[in-house]
């Protein structure tokens, strides 16, 4: 029997699959990670974008019934290889978040952990931009990585 | 900065009268406002405690990060604007000049002076550590390792973001809507 995935776990891998392939058909050889920390691994070379899903807000749906509404926190940290490819990334993910996503249900065929299905149900929505910012930490960092990084926070909801 | 949009009921209040009618609780406004954001203080600085590494309290003065910003806000109006800040770049730079890193995370540099909570340097040979810590040498200030105020540390690997600026913004925001409902539902 398919093990199918948490609402949760299919808004991130959801997002991520979004993002990759939108970068993947606009920009070469933009690496996509799915954690923070994965982005200054020593084979993989900028331009990095990092996304991961950070936090989750839930609350009732409505008063008079048990349903909940999440919220999800997704970051995008950009690691670029100049000032003007951070804003023209920057740029370009903003764009293509603002109109949504599609939401797709993964899970792990019968018998198989190494491979994913995903089935495509509704739509993935940006509630708010949270932050967009330039993260400047050089005086702290002499990391390459790190110096021209930006950050994106946004709020989703399927 | 923080700005704060108002709901209009359409074919209630022409907007001129609405403004008229918001400028009468301005000050409500602002009251409410206020204790807001003293919540607002109270969740960055639980929510930094919650998530960092290195727990425990520093002898003297505040207890850490989360205390010198919630302890440091303010709510100004300047015309039609109300600015809520949290924490003092200048004492911050002093006393918690990693503020910034703890925010953002990233990869520090090649050595850096740092401080452990309580002063008990973990090993830095235990694998989930960013830092590795020389047991053999010397602080900034010339008294040993340990002895002293702060620790010279060797980052391993990159520190993770925590991110408590866009929580705390993301919490104030919330506040601020249902308090603006509240306020301008009272039109209907």
């Amino acid at each position: 029997m398919a093990q199918y995935f948490t609402e949760t776990r299919n808004c991130e891998l959801s997002t991520l699959y979004y993002l990759e392939t939108q970068l993947a058909s606009a920009w070469s050889g933009v690496t996509l990670v799915k954690s923070f920390n994965k982005a200054y691994a020593k084979d993989v070379s900028l331009p990095v974008v990092a996304v991961a899903l950070e936090d989750i807000s839930t609350e009732r749906r409505e008063i008079g019934t048990t349903a909940i509404n999440n919220l999800y926190t997704i970051a995008i940290d950009i690691f670029a290889t100049s000032d003007g490819m951070r804003l023209d990334l920057v740029d370009f993910i903003i764009n293509q978040l603002k109109d949504g996503w599609t939401y797709y249900i993964y899970s792990h065929p019968s018998g198989s952990n190494a491979t994913l299905d995903k089935t495509a149900d509704g739509k993935i929505r940006v509630n708010s931009f949270v932050e967009n910012t330039r993260v400047e930490i050089s005086e702290y960092s002499q990391d390459v990585k790190d110096r021209y990084r930006h950050t994106i926070v946004i709020e989703i909801r399927k | 900065m923080a700005e704060f949009e108002f709901t209009i009921n359409k074919g209630k209040d022409t907007i001129e009268e609405f403004i008229q009618k918001l400028r009468l609780r301005e000050d409500e406004f602002e009251q409410e406002l206020k204790i807001a954001t003293k919540d607002a203080a109270l969740y960055m600085r639980n929510y930094i405690n919650r998530r960092k590494k290195r727990k425990g309290e520093r002898e003297q003065g505040e207890r850490g990060l989360g205390e010198a910003l919630s302890k440091r806000m303010t709510v100004e109006r300047y015309g039609d604007r109300i600015s809520v800040g949290f924490g003092e770049i200048a004492y911050l730079k002093i006393h918690h000049s990693y503020w910034r890193v703890l925010n953002d995370g990233g990869m520090i540099a090649p050595r850096t002076m740092g401080f452990f909570g309580n002063r008990q340097a973990p090993s830095g040979r235990q694998r989930n550590q960013v830092f590795h810590y020389n047991p053999k040498g010397l602080n900034k200030d010339g008294t040993p390792y340990g002895k002293g105020t702060s620790f010279l540390l060797y980052p391993k690997k990159p520190a993770r973001p925590i991110r408590y600026i866009s929580a705390t913004r993301r919490y104030l925001s919330s506040r601020v809507n249902k308090l603006v409902k509240q306020l301008t539902t009272r039109f209907k």
